[in-house]
C-alpha cells in the first residue's frame, strides 16, 4: 500500500485536485474564478493552495490576457494526475482494509 | 499523517461530490451553445412561417433537421476534450427522437387540428424534453421547462391574433435566455 500524500490530502487541495481530475487528461484547463466558484473558496485561500500544488509539480498555472483582461487558468499535470490516482487508491485501501 | 477509515470515506465522498459538480458545470456550458442555436433556429422558423406561410411545413422540417445536425456536431466537437460518456449520447438521442416525434405528428396533424393547438404542440414537446432532462441534469432545466410550458399554455388560451408572435418569443426566448444562463453558471474549458 502506498502512503498518504500530505500535499493532496488537505481538504481544499483535495477538492482542487478532484475538480481538475474531472477534466479530460491533457486537454482541459479551468479558469481561476470558475474554479473558485465551483469550490466555494476565496481568492486568497485558493491562490495559496494552488501555489502549494504548483510547487509540488501537480498543477500548471498559466496567466494570459483575453480581450485585454488578465486570465489565470489552471491545469493538472501528468504527475498530479498520477499522484491523485494513487492517493484515491490509498483512501480506498484504508476503507477496504479498515487500516488507519 | 494517519488517516482512519471514517476520514477516508469522507474524503472520497468529497471527491465524488466535487467531480460531479465539475462535470455538471462543463455540461451546462456545453449545453448553452445547443440551447442558443435552437433558439435562433426556432425564431427563424417562426419568421419564415409568418412571412411565407406556404413554406411553413418545409421550413419547420428544415429547422428540425438543421437543429439535430448542429446538436450532434457541437457535442462531437466537444467530446474529445471532455471524454463524452454514454449517458450524454443517450440524452442527445432522446432529444432527437422527441423532436422527430413532434415534427412527424405536427406534419400529419397540421392541416386538421385548430391553429392554436398545433402552434402550441411542438413548443410544449420541447419544454417537456427540457423538463425530463432536468430529472437527470438538475433543477435549472426543470424550472426552465416548466416556466416555458406554462407560458405556452397561457399563450394558447389568451394570445388570440398574437399567437404566432407569442410562441416565437416564448419558445425561442426561453431557449436563448436559458442558454445564456447556462453559459453564465457553467464552466468553459
Amino acid at each position: 500500500m502506498s502512503g498518504s500524500n500530505d500535499v493532496i490530502h488537505q481538504a481544499m487541495r483535495l477538492r482542487i485536485m478532484a475538480a481538475l481530475n474531472a477534466l479530460a487528461p491533457g486537454a482541459a484547463s479551468i479558469e481561476f474564478t470558475r474554479l473558485k466558484s465551483l469550490l466555494g473558496a476565496t481568492d486568497g485561500n485558493l491562490g495559496a493552495h494552488l501555489e502549494t500544488l504548483e510547487k509540488a509539480g501537480y498543477i500548471a498555472i498559466e496567466k494570459r490576457f483575453t480581450d485585454r483582461k488578465p486570465q489565470t487558468r489552471v491545469r493538472m499535470s501528468p504527475a498530479g494526475r498520477r499522484a491523485f490516482a494513487e492517493h484515491v487508491a490509498y483512501l480506498r485501501e484504508i476503507i477496504e482494509g479498515g487500516q488507519t | 499523517m494517519s488517516i482512519d477509515s471514517r476520514e477516508a470515506a469522507a474524503s472520497l465522498n468529497d471527491i465524488a461530490d466535487v467531480e460531479r459538480r465539475t462535470r455538471r458545470a462543463f455540461f451546462y456550458f456545453g449545453s448553452s451553445t445547443i440551447f442558443v442555436v435552437w433558439g435562433v433556429l426556432v425564431a427563424c422558423g417562426y419568421a419564415i412561417a409568418e412571412w411565407y406561410p406556404r413554406s411553413a411545413q418545409i421550413s419547420w422540417l428544415t429547422v428540425s433537421l438543421v437543429g439535430c445536425a448542429a446538436t450532434v456536431a457541437i457535442i462531437a466537437l466537444r467530446a474529445p476534450a471532455r471524454g463524452f460518456g454514454t449517458r450524454d449520447w443517450r440524452l442527445v438521442w432522446a432529444a432527437v427522437v422527441l423532436i422527430a416525434y413532434g415534427t412527424g405528428w405536427a406534419y400529419v396533424l397540421g392541416p386538421i387540428i385548430p391553429r392554436p393547438m398545433i402552434y402550441a404542440f411542438e413548443p410544449s414537446l420541447m419544454m417537456l424534453g427540457i423538463v425530463l432532462a432536468g430529472l437527470w441534469l438538475g433543477r435549472f432545466f426543470l424550472i426552465l421547462g416548466l416556466v416555458g410550458a406554462a407560458l405556452i399554455a397561457l399563450g394558447m388560451l389568451q394570445s388570440g391574433s398574437w399567437l404566432t408572435l407569442w410562441m416565437a418569443v416564448v419558445q425561442s426566448g426561453t431557449l436563448i435566455v436559458g442558454g445564456l444562463w447556462l453559459r453564465k453558471i457553467g464552466v468553459a474549458r
